[in-house]
């Protein structure tokens, strides 16, 4: 967001009054953040638009009704993480024809979308669910670490303390003969 | 890079570079508030059964007080209203209420007080009325 920009929390207000403009604003604003993120918590990266869609369609239907105890990011990535594991719990053979329509719009890109989403998820894939989450909130969606905590429902030393532990882990998995030494 | 998250090697800053350059898909948008409006807000045929349901529950609703105004006189308006009729009617009653103790003295008479026999009076005489007649004896009335 710019300097120039109406804040999140404006652009809900807005959306309460029924302004549909509001809401497409702040899907325009999230929804990379939103779409990276489940590219990477999905075990079936091919679904995260859907994910996407469905973690906006909940955003429709709550934020009316939003109070504002939380920045409205925050309650979006709470929102998007519910989703992914709701989506990882699903059977597959419900996936299959949205797997097929996302394939066939831009296979180039999503390939390479795929390969990144696959890295991050292998370089994370060992770690314990929680660092795993501060990793990709803190690392790499740059995100503070009271962001990072209010989004994962936790203090910020918490934070602090699983990040610590998570890069010793990936330090150990990056550069294992350095950490050897 | 903040000292809480110190990068191994610069790899992981590469692959958060790369991660970071994925974007959403272009319909996005248009896929969210499509899906947003066709779960949260009624169809067209939805939305008119919605309206016809609550029109005709309106009108049921009113029915009652339709059928009351038909059968109603069409001089209905001139009648006096409620309130006219009780500031035409006087605040209190204008006749007054006997008291108890003058009801009382009006219509029960007094008996006079005989005195009490006097010890060894003949109590048959006692009790002889006035007249002469014995009390105790039965009358009877000739009918004119």
């Amino acid at each position: 967001m710019t300097a120039g920009e109406e804040s999140d929390d404006d652009l809900v207000r807005r959306f309460k009054r029924g302004d549909i403009e509001a809401f497409e604003t702040f899907v325009r604003r999230h929804q990379d953040r939103i779409f990276r993120l489940a590219s990477v918590w999905l075990y079936e990266d091919q679904l995260a638009p859907d994910a996407t869609q469905e973690v906006f369609l909940r955003a429709f239907k709550g934020l009316g009704s939003f109070r504002f105890a939380a920045a409205p990011s925050t309650w979006l990535f709470r929102t998007a993480r519910n989703v992914c594991r709701e989506f990882n719990r699903k059977p597959r053979a419900e996936q299959i024809d949205d797997e097929l329509r996302d394939n066939a719009a831009n296979p180039e890109r999503q390939t390479k979308r795929q390969q990144t989403a696959q890295q991050v998820r292998e370089l994370v894939a060992d770690l314990p669910r929680r660092q795993a989450e501060v990793v990709m909130l803190r690392v790499f969606e740059d995100m503070s670490v009271r962001e990072t905590a209010r989004a994962m429902g936790c203090r910020e030393g918490t934070v602090k303390a699983l990040l610590h532990k998570a890069m010793n882990a990936l330090r150990e998995k990056m550069n294992p003969k350095e950490s050897m030494a | 890079m903040t000292n809480d998250r110190t990068d191994p090697g610069g790899k992981l800053d590469e692959l958060r570079r790369k991660y970071q350059a994925i974007e959403a898909p272009a319909d996005t948008v248009a896929r969210a508030v499509l899906a947003a409006e066709a779960n949260v807000r009624p169809h067209g045929t939805l939305r008119l059964a919605y309206v016809g349901t609550a029109l005709i529950v309106g009108v049921l609703a009113l029915l009652p007080f339709m059928t009351l105004r038909d059968a109603a006189p069409d001089s209905v308006s001139m009648l006096p209203s409620l309130t006219a009729v009780s500031r035409a009617m006087p605040a209190k009653p204008t006749v007054s209420i006997p008291s108890l103790g003058s009801i009382r003295s009006v219509a029960m008479p007094v008996m006079p007080k005989r005195p009490a026999p006097t010890p060894g009076q003949d109590t048959q005489s006692y009790f002889d009325t006035d007249d002469g007649s014995d009390s105790n004896e039965e009358k009877t009335y000739e009918l004119v």
